[in-house]
């Protein structure tokens, strides 16, 4: 079997790969600055972040474009048909995990210039959990691993994890001091978007397996 | 129970082995496409289907090829009635150099039909079932050359038809045709499968993928000296989920 052949669509989806994985990383920066700048009630880093996301989804609609004209243009079956449908897809997760970094930025914004009561190093924890999980399925993305992508996927149970006690220590805090219910809810917000970007890493997994195995199943129940 | 069931296949041009342990079932009133590299017995293979490999000589046939449960290739089989069960279509369009009605009646009248009136029957209702007779019912008599490429496949399509086959062997059927008469055989095929079985080859991977309801990869043995089937499944799963990497390899235009 030789693999001269096809080589342009070879490089095509070499390319919708690459592409793949800048969407994935700006996305990845996305949520570690919003992050950041929530912890750290940092402005101007909360509005780069906002800045940075019209280029994340016209990067997606590049990626869409391209999935469309390679289905057009290659009739791709099998394998192939398996990874373009499947980074159809991907991309969109991709592009709404850069939404959520936005929205810990906008977050950030909205709580303005109050002193926070509240400590964010769960939210910062919360965060490394997220970031590590997030980092592992790029990777797994990068070398079409489905055994790495399902392995990450049980990690999105550790997120729901520390979402639960982040939202019952808040509320306790909430119920205790009521001039913390404005903090408390910017914290629980923050949470929630975390938690958020984790199930959708658990989704970018589920194509993952199915690019590689051509297996579809629920890794998120 | 399949139509056809193929068990064991071995077969032979002379001392040269051209297939190789092929097992295969042919399911009823569905379609199954041969699709595989040149050179790996797809042809040969169809062709075992009807005989059509005994009128070469020196060939040899091992293992078996049941129709309806009856070995084709038992002694004492009536090779001229399987022909008319199980008739075929070639690669290029070849009506007979006669009249459009002549072509199709000519297996009705060899088979003892001899009244204008049944023939005129015959006639119309093949070429209806061939979705050709709103455009040759006013030329009957006119010579089937004179028609287009696509025209005439459709009318050889008519007088397999015309005797009332119960399978329907197709070897590249669309490939002398031009995309829009190919799609017409193909939406042909699928009508005609309510009531036929159809076994088609084909080199188009696209057609296979569009036209067919099972598909068999057939591939060149490991010393690539004879061909045998690799893979069989369900069309769609075998264009997007196939089992073997040698068939992944082929569909995605991988192997060379």
């Amino acid at each position: 079997m030789t693999t001269t052949i096809r080589s342009h669509f070879d490089r095509e989806l070499a390319r919708l790969a690459e592409q793949m994985l800048e969407l994935g990383s700006r996305a990845r920066r996305a949520v570690a600055d919003g992050v950041q700048a929530f912890a750290r009630n940092d402005v101007d880093l909360a509005r780069e972040v906002i800045s940075a996301d019209a280029p994340i989804n016209q990067l997606r609609y590049q990626i869409e474009e391209a999935c469309y004209q390679l289905l057009a243009m290659e009739q791709p079956v099998a394998g192939d048909l398996r990874t373009i449908v499947a980074a159809l897809v991907i991309c969109n997760e991709l592009e709404r995990i850069g939404d959520h970094g936005k929205k810990l930025a906008r977050i950030c914004l909205r709580s303005g210039s109050d002193i926070r009561p509240m400590p964010s190093d769960d939210i910062v924890r919360m965060g490394e959990v997220v970031l590590l999980m997030f980092d592992r399925m790029l990777a797994a993305m990068a070398h079409r691993d489905a055994a790495e992508a399902r392995a990450v996927c049980q990690v999105d149970d550790q997120v729901d994890a520390h979402y639960k006690q982040l939202f019952n220590v808040t509320l306790s805090y909430m119920l205790e001091n009521p001039r913390m219910i404005g903090a408390g809810t910017y914290r629980i917000q923050a949470a929630h978007e975390l938690e958020r970007v984790g199930d959708r890493v658990t989704n970018v997994g589920e194509r993952l397996v199915y690019a590689v195995t051509g297996e579809l199943t629920d890794l998120n129940a | 129970m399949p139509k056809i069931q193929v068990e064991h296949l071995n077969f032979h041009y002379g001392a040269k082995r051209a297939l190789t342990d092929v097992t295969l079932a042919i399911p009823e009133r569905k379609i199954t496409a041969l699709i595989g590299p040149s050179g790996c017995g797809k042809s040969t293979f169809l062709r075992c289907l009807n005989r059509m490999n005994d009128t070469i000589h020196g060939t040899r046939v091992e293992g078996r090829v049941l129709l309806d449960n009856q070995d084709l290739y038992a002694p004492g089989s009536d090779v001229v009635d399987l022909r008319r069960r199980v008739g075929m279509v070639f690669q290029r369009p070849n009506p007979f150099p006669q009249s459009v009605f002549d072509n199709i009646a000519f297996g009705p009248r060899v088979l003892g039909i001899s009244s204008r009136h049944d023939l005129a029957d015959i006639v119309k209702a093949s070429l209806r079932s061939a979705d050709l007779w709103d455009e040759v019912k006013n030329s009957l008599k006119k010579d089937a050359l004179s028609f287009s490429l696509g025209q005439q496949q459709r009318l050889c399509i008519a007088r397999v038809i015309a005797v009332k086959p119960e399978v329907i062997l197709m070897d590249e059927p669309c490939s002398a045709l031009d995309p829009i008469s190919t799609l017409r055989v193909e939406d042909l095929m699928r009508e005609l499968a309510r009531e036929y079985t159809i076994v088609i080859v084909t080199h188009n991977m696209q057609q296979a993928a569009r036209a067919s309801d099972y598909t068999a990869m057939m591939m060149l043995t490991d010393d690539r000296k004879s061909g045998t089937v690799i893979e069989v499944g369900e069309t769609k799963m075998v264009f997007t989920r196939p089992q073997d990497k040698r068939t992944e390899g082929y569909v995605t235009g991988r192997y060379g």
